[in-house]
């Protein structure tokens, strides 16, 4: 006697779950609330369905079944089943992982717990669902610190509740490696909890402050006589809040701007008179962003709320019940805004754009459809989707992020429409890299990140194959794989929702680096028709140009700070505050350094920071030395160390002191002292370490093939 | 789906206890876990599950299951 025919109700249920071939979530409900109803589910008859080779495990909707009976009755092998249907890959495989990780969660396997939230957070952006994960990640927290690159103290000051926000907070950061540990003002302190020295926000030493306001918290009539004076007032006291902060607790802050309100009894007027309510607020917005320092982000609320639709931004409702402002709906896109300023503020975000080619780039297949057979640009709908992809990977492009071809194709069939196609936007000298080869594009990839010297952490790659992208997503979850849907117009959007590019500040050499990555790869020619190195570096005719820091360089000074993790011995991330401390102090010597060669410009790519001893105005020790990966391999670091041996002599200085601090990416420089010619002098815990250089040992410079000079003059010799 | 059921998934997601039961009688006094923020995931996750939307009075109200189960059986569920 099968199962099945033993109990008219478990036949029932056999019959939905097998009817179907296809995942359908409202049978497998329905399945469910039939044996719950019949108070079937710890029955025998069940469990001989549920068995393994049993009927129900058969189909997409059955193995759901399965799985979610196995969960009610606590039963340990759901685990299995769970895994089965992640295998299967039928049905919102994040919900499967999300069940995974609770009972691998419970099992006490809380790593592998993590690395199943973290695959499933990747993959919706569904709000209740966030907050479910959410929950999750809480709870597994709470019994063991999560895997992280970066870990971070970050303070909440909110005159709105936080019981919705900070859950979600900390479940995006996790899904970028960031361990984000926070601190809650008490609701509604805002103001106290900064001006006041003794609050717990200062007590919490916060790396970065979140300061979240809306509308309401301007306290503005819907209209006001005196308009210019109301604006002045707030932005000051906003201003005032800002400094008492940095000046008491060096961070960077996120400041939300302002949203506008729903309703506005004065209607269209409220815009459009200066004294009407959302007139202000734009007023006071505009002047925060002005005002704002380095360190200072001001989170563009009144956009992003127009993106979400301001219908879906604002719940009066949630607002008067549980003072929840926006709507939660609206919340996991305003925290994947936060977040993104957050990775930014830690030098997180991304700098390498992979694009495939056919179907991304264009539409058709290059190698099949020939030059005539793809589309791209007007008059085709679809070709015009793909110009306009092109356009935004252009303006990328232009503000610093380096882009990369990774195709399968001849290369002689994938440049033509470069060379050939009017409707193309990038040209092929917009690139840094283009791979159009026959290989796995895991290994291209690989490579990709060797010839950039950048680590794949820093790369977004947009495939339109969802093979190629399951496969870069298992093989280098490093890489921030887009989803992407069949309709070329979402191809953009799949870019925007990530805010992967996401950065504090622009700096001149953020515009610059392409430019010097694709000369990186003229000057990785002629390395290979030089005889030695020692001869490319000569070829190279390079200058650096030194001088203290100045409020010229400081913006990029900071965000060097804030962002070099490779050739960085201490990383110690100094922000706007502390490094004009450095600035106006005696006690404090530092130099920025730019290199520039017969190929271009490589704009700062630099620093060190230096300190007389407290007990000892002879020695000097190295608070920070550090130099951008672009750079790597040119005998900078000699020339680096040239100038601070000569400062130092001058100085009077009889000795150097320099430490190593490891962390998990700056492997590159822990030899970097004994190379220099420093005598390791102590060990510390975690692999630290403490190095000297007294100067009556050093007879000559290092460096013979970098001149120093200023760069100008270099550019007038060319001439 | 009977809107207890419904409820009662909305319960197990909300508390992580996919084995949990709910009666009428489940309420803010007899189940600790159950705070002020629990109840905003539940209203949350109730008016996605129920398409609909609580009055500012319900949410209010709200101390129990059958506090719920009225609430959305007054429109129909």
């Amino acid at each position: 006697m099968t199962p099945s025919r033993s109990h008219p109700v478990v036949r029932r249920v056999t019959d939905m779950v097998t009817t179907a071939d296809a995942y359908d979530g409202a049978v497998v409900a329905a399945a469910q609330e039939t044996l719950e109803s019949h108070d079937l589910i710890g029955a025998n008859a069940v469990s001989a369905c549920l068995a393994e080779g049993g009927p129900w495990r058969r189909t997409p909707c059955g193995l759901w079944l399965v799985a979610r009976v196995l969960d009610v009755r606590a039963d340990p092998a759901a685990a299995d089943v769970w895994s089965a249907v992640i295998e299967s890959g039928v049905g919102p495989e994040h919900e499967a992982r999300l069940s995974r990780a609770r009972l691998r969660g419970a099992a006490g396997a809380v790593a592998d717990a993590y690395a199943d939230l973290r695959a499933a957070v990747g993959r919706t952006a569904d709000a209740s669902f966030l907050q479910r994960a959410a929950r999750l990640y809480g709870r597994l927290r709470r019994r063991e610190a999560p895997p992280a690159a970066r870990r971070v103290r970050l303070g909440v000051v909110a005159s709105s509740t936080t019981d919705l926000l900070v859950p979600l907070l900390h479940l995006l950061a996790f899904r970028d490696g960031i361990d984000a540990e926070t601190y809650v003002g008490p609701y509604g302190n805002l103001r106290q909890e900064i001006l006041d020295p003794g609050s717990g926000l200062y007590a919490f030493r916060p790396d970065v402050v979140l300061i979240v306001v809306h509308w309401r918290d301007a306290h503005l009539p819907a209209f006001a006589a005196d308009a210019g004076a109301r604006v002045a007032e707030l932005v000051g006291s906003t201003k005032q809040l800002w400094e008492t902060l940095l000046a008491r607790q060096p961070c960077t802050v996120i400041q939300h701007g302002f949203d506008l309100p729903s309703h506005d009894a004065y209607g269209n007027l409220g815009s459009v008179l200066e004294g009407g309510r959302v007139a202000m607020l734009r007023a006071i917005n505009r002047r925060l962003m002005d005002a704002a320092p380095a360190t200072v982000a001001v989170l563009d609320l009144e956009r992003l709320a127009g993106d979400v639709g301001a219908a879906a931004w604002a719940d009066a409702g949630y607002w008067h019940t549980a003072k929840q402002h926006p709507a939660p709906g609206a919340l996991p896109a305003l925290v994947e805004r936060q977040v993104a300023l957050l990775r930014a503020a830690l030098g997180l975000t991304r700098k390498v754009l992979v694009l495939d080619l056919d179907n991304t780039v264009w539409h058709g297949i290059i190698g099949e459809d020939g030059l005539e057979g793809i589309q791209v640009g007007p008059p085709s709908a679809a070709g015009e989707a793909h110009a306009a992809l092109q356009q935004y990977a252009r303006d990328l492009k232009e503000r610093g992020i380096v882009l990369a071809v990774c195709s399968k194709n001849n290369e002689a069939d994938a440049r033509a429409p470069f060379e050939r196609h009017d409707g193309m936007v990038l040209r092929l000298d917009d690139f840094a890299i283009f791979r159009a080869n026959w290989r796995d594009k895991v290994e291209n990839l690989r490579e990709m990140a060797r010839a950039l010297n950048l680590g794949l952490d820093s790369f977004v790659f947009l495939d339109d194959n969802p093979v190629e992208r399951a496969r870069v997503r298992a093989e280098l979850p490093e890489i921030a794989v887009p989803e992407v849907g069949p309709d070329p117009a979402d191809l953009v959007a799949a870019l925007e929702r990530g805010r992967y590019f996401e950065a504090w500040t622009l700096s001149d050499e953020d515009r610059l680096r392409t430019e010097s990555y694709r000369t990186n790869a003229q000057r990785e020619e002629l390395r290979s028709t030089a005889a030695s190195l020692e001869d490319f570096l000569r070829g190279l005719h390079m200058t650096a140009e030194t001088g203290p820091f100045t409020d010229q360089v400081l913006g990029r000074v900071v965000q060097l700070l804030g962002k070099t993790n490779q050739f960085n011995v201490t990383t110690r991330r100094h922000n706007e505050e502390r490094v004009r401390q450095m600035m106006a102090s005696d006690r404090w010597w530092t130099r920025y350094f730019k290199l520039r060669d017969r190929f271009g410009d490589h704009g700062l790519i630099g620093l060190m920071i230096a300190a007389t001893a407290d007990d000892d105005p002879t020695t000097w020790e190295i608070d920070t030395w550090l130099m951008s990966c672009r750079v790597i391999g040119r005998q900078m670091e000699d020339c680096m160390l040239d100038t601070l041996v000569e400062a130092a002599r001058a100085s009077g200085v009889t000795r150097l002191l320099g430490r190593y601090l490891p962390t998990p990416k700056n492997a590159l420089v822990r030899d970097l002292y004994p190379r220099m010619g420093f005598r390791e002098v102590g060990r510390e815990g975690d692999g630290a370490a403490r190095f000297e250089l007294v100067l009556a040992d050093v007879t000559a410079p290092r460096c013979r093939l970098i001149a120093r000079g200023a760069l100008r003059a270099v550019e007038v010799d060319a001439r | 789906m009977s809107a207890l059921f419904r409820l009662q998934r909305i319960f197990r997601e909300v508390f992580d206890d996919p084995s949990l039961t709910i009666a009428d009688d489940f309420s803010v006094q007899s189940y600790p876990d159950w705070d002020s923020v629990a109840t905003v995931h539940i209203v949350l996750a109730a008016e996605e599950e129920f398409k609909m939307r609580f009055t500012t009075d319900e949410v209010a109200g709200i101390r129990s299951v059958a506090d719920l189960r009225r609430a959305v059986e007054a429109r129909g569920a």
